[in-house]
């Protein structure tokens, strides 16, 4: 399970863990004699036999067409159906060489498609495990109001790792529970800033939810990046 | 026009599209941009372990083979449960009235990982179902868009005068009591865009 560093509303911060749960499949496919299959990934064309490389080399969609009538320049005989293994990104350019330094650019664009800001890309560090816990910013939404202002697509569960942070945990759970409120989190010196949960990941909004039954606890961070809004 | 699943609660029976919920539609999208010292546009292809072979996309397949080792045609396979026993087919919320039930609460709601949003577009008046809405909050329904083994969960909300299905998969988390902690997965997530989010 992954760590997280996380303050109460007193501002006393405990390291504590947290993950999701995952479904497991339920289906399984098999052949008609019960046997089982298992998939694996082949090479249809490699990039000089594909659509761009060979428009290039023949000119124009007529000469292309006709080569692939009389010379097969699609098919590599000696390679085509060879199980791959493990690959590796590579950047290329416009004339299938790869490139070794690059410039990166973020291009951020307006929902009709225009191009709001155009900035250097700058790396985002995780800061979930980092100097600043995240923090409870005050910030209360009562249940009944969040649960259908935002998405929250992704869950994860926050749980202790010894008897003391037991009794960190269960005591915001508690404090949730008795108001019925998500409390929204948030990271950075300030306490002002979004989750961003590992290396150049997406930013997220986070909100707390805590339940009690007797002496067990379920704290539950909703994590979302989209409100619930018409498109209509 | 697009096909209406017609959803049903108790005696009320309603017809609506669906229309999907893309963040980009809601607040624009980012893309990252690579340009080589001649500011000519880099893209990314995979690299096979041979250290020479380049593959683009469309340039990789993905085939079922048996033990050994012979291509199986996926039509011919049969669908089973893990314990052995045959799948069951669930239609898709196209082809069958899709039943509303009141059985599950904000909570269960609040649990379910969700995988995709769409709105609900009416052609007629949607004033009796935003009741039902208002007195429930939620309604759950099984969702398959297209027929399918296992189906997703879906609960139907509002927000102000428009209705949403939300789809996902509903998830049983245990309480975590001082002797049993609760075990979960780990995860990591693909880097993804950077956009503001005014929420607030």
């Amino acid at each position: 399970m992954r760590k997280i560093k996380i303050a109460n509303v007193q501002k006393r911060d405990a390291e504590i863990v947290f993950g999701g749960l995952f479904r497991k499949p339920i289906i399984q496919y098999t052949l008609q004699d019960g046997t089982k299959t298992r998939n694996i990934k082949v090479l249809k064309s490699d990039l000089k036999r594909q659509y761009d490389a060979l428009f290039n080399e023949y000119g124009s969609d007529e000469s292309l067409s006709k080569g692939i009538l009389e010379e097969d320049p699609e098919i590599d005989l000696n390679n085509v159906g060879k199980i791959i293994g493990t690959t590796q990104k590579v950047l290329i350019n416009l004339d299938n060489k790869p490139v070794y330094k690059v410039k990166i650019t973020e291009v951020i664009y307006n929902v009709d498609g225009s191009i709001k800001d155009e900035k250097p890309f700058t790396t985002r560090n995780q800061n979930i495990l980092s100097e600043y816990p995240i923090s409870w910013t005050g910030k209360q939404i009562p249940i009944d109001e969040a649960y259908n202002k935002f998405i929250f697509a992704k869950k994860y569960q926050l749980t202790h790792n010894n008897g003391l942070t037991f009794d960190f945990l269960f005591a915001m759970a508690k404090e949730l529970h008795e108001k019925k409120v998500m409390m929204l989190l948030a990271a950075g010196a300030k306490g002002n800033e979004p989750l961003i949960f590992q290396e150049n990941g997406r930013p997220y909004r986070a909100f707390l939810e805590g339940r009690i039954i007797d002496e067990s606890y379920l704290l539950i961070m909703h994590i979302s990046n989209l409100e619930l809004k018409p498109i209509l | 026009m697009a096909r209406e699943p017609r959803f049903v609660f108790k005696e009320a029976a309603f017809n609506a599209a669906l229309v999907k919920v893309d963040r980009n539609k809601v607040y624009g999208w980012s893309e990252i941009k690579y340009e080589d010292s001649n500011q000519q546009i880099c893209s990314f292809i995979n690299m096979l372990d041979d250290g020479k072979t380049m593959v683009g996309t469309g340039g990789i397949a993905l085939k079922s083979i048996d033990e050994l080792g012979d291509e199986i045609d996926k039509s011919t396979l049969i669908a089973k449960y893990m314990d052995d026993t045959d799948a069951v087919l669930y239609p898709s919320v196209f082809d069958v009235d899709t039943v509303l039930s009141d059985d599950k609460s904000i909570s269960d709601y609040l649990s379910m990982d969700v995988k995709s949003v769409y709105q609900l577009q009416f052609s007629e008046s949607n004033e009796s179902i935003l009741e039902l809405l208002k007195i429930h909050k939620v309604l759950y329904f099984s969702f398959n868009y297209r027929a399918g083994y296992d189906p997703d969960d879906a609960f139907l909300l509002h927000q102000g005068d428009n209705i949403f299905a939300v789809i996902g998969r509903l998830t049983n988390f245990s309480y975590s009591s001082l002797e049993i902690p609760s075990v979960l997965d780990d995860e990591t997530e693909e880097a993804g865009d950077d956009l503001d989010f005014n929420m607030f």
